[in-house]
């Protein structure tokens, strides 16, 4: 089950360390991710109700574009559409693409609809965008634990190794 | 900034119950509102007297500038908590009711809905279950194109399937030229719905704040945070 989802999921690894490790835990993330999220879509069981809808709903929109489910230059469902897909707030996701125009990944064009960016490297910023704040999150929680910077590379090392034996 | 609801000091009083005790509060078009709070606390009361059913009360209450009354009723559309039509109608009849009563009841919305929700036109009305009375009620108030929708418990007794028809039909209903009162204590199933709740408690708003704000900056779903709330004013009561 674990291998599936390996092969499904393509990572580049880096040649310095630092980046590998970065990618190592994207990947990981992703497995927990892409396993547990549904496409743009579900019910409000798929959301988290103790933190903010709209931030949620930009993150899996975000994560769509940097796997490739959401192309540049794609157009998005409206207002509406999405609201209702998603079964949220229409007011929500109005927030949503209002946050996402702004930081430049979709554009609005009036009487047209709003499209995900035209800029082929968005998926590859995006991607890193979202592997910083994932590292960022997996070395506070281990440093909340105790561990040491050290400490935390030879455990993860361990843990990789750990799987390929699987 | 468009006020659709405002209400100054309201109060209104059952005999010796003060069901409502000086309630200021204002409501924008193209918002959906939580109405939260424990039973008896006067959300009903609240309701009704913004539906034009209850006119007796003190203070101010202006829809779209209006007293509740004559020019309140073609644009708010009430769902009542509880039985909305004659024992002797069958679910037709319900319909054909409302399309006479009212100017912006949409007739082709309605009979999709009867079909989307399974409802047949010859059944009596009063041998429909709990969740399927829900299901007509909803039906009918939400083919009405209005700009005021108040919602009383509109998920009492309803099962899942029908609860996420609810939900479906409440977004496909809503715009931004209308404006939702959801009063509910099913506050889990609603809260992603809601822009901004009013707490009420024994007849007065206690807490007026946004649906995001509470997850953002109290980290906590509304859910979480209503029993905060409500278990904070059962232990102040009792200090006093």
């Amino acid at each position: 089950m674990f291998f599936y989802y390996c092969f499904s999921v393509r990572i580049e690894f880096q040649k310095i360390f630092l980046d590998k490790i970065i990618s190592i835990v994207y990947y990981l993330y992703s497995l927990l991710v892409f396993g547990g999220m549904t496409t743009l879509g579900g019910s409000i069981l798929d959301y988290n109700d103790r933190e903010p809808i709209y931030l949620q709903i930009i993150n899996d929109i975000k994560f769509q574009i940097t796997i490739g489910k959401l192309l540049p230059s794609e157009q998005l469902p409206t207002i509406k559409e999405q609201a209702a897909k998603m079964r949220v707030n229409p007011n929500t996701i109005a927030r949503v693409y209002a946050v996402l125009e702004q930081q430049n990944i979709i554009t609005k064009h009036k009487g047209l609809g709003c499209f995900v960016s035209t800029d082929p490297h968005i998926a590859k910023s995006l991607k890193l965008e979202l592997a910083q704040e994932n590292v960022q999150k997996f070395f506070g929680d281990m440093i909340k634990l105790n561990f040491n910077p050290d400490e935390i590379i030879s455990y993860l090392k361990a843990f990789i190794d750990s799987l390929k034996s699987d | 900034m468009n006020e659709i609801l405002s209400l100054k000091n309201l109060e209104k009083s059952y005999a010796s119950v003060k069901a409502l005790n000086g309630i200021t509060a204002s409501f924008e078009l193209g918002k959906i509102y939580g109405l939260l709070g424990p039973n008896g606390s006067g959300k009903t009361t609240l309701l009704k007297i913004c539906a034009a059913l209850s006119m007796q009360y003190k203070g101010e209450v202006l829809i779209n500038g209006n007293k509740p009354g004559l020019y309140t009723k073609p644009i708010v559309a009430y769902l009542p908590d509880g039985n909305y039509f004659f024992d002797w109608m069958d679910v037709g009849d319900a319909v054909d009711f409302f399309d006479d009563f009212f100017d912006d009841f949409d007739r082709n919305k309605a009979e999709n809905l009867l079909k989307e929700l399974e409802l047949e036109k010859s059944t009596i009305i009063t041998t429909l279950s709990k969740g399927m009375h829900s299901r007509l009620k909803l039906a009918i108030v939400l083919s009405r194109k209005a700009k005021l929708y108040l919602l009383d418990e509109a998920f009492d007794g309803v099962d899942p399937i029908t609860r996420e028809k609810i939900i479906d039909l409440i977004l496909s209903t809503f715009d931004n030229e209308s404006t939702i009162i959801l009063a509910t204590h099913h506050i889990d199933y609603v809260e992603i719905l809601l822009d901004e709740v009013k707490l009420l408690h024994k007849g007065e708003i206690i807490r007026e704040i946004s649906a995001e704000d509470i997850r953002e900056k109290e980290c906590k779903s509304v859910s979480e945070f209503y029993m905060e709330v409500f278990k904070n004013v059962q232990t102040s009561a009792v200090s006093a």
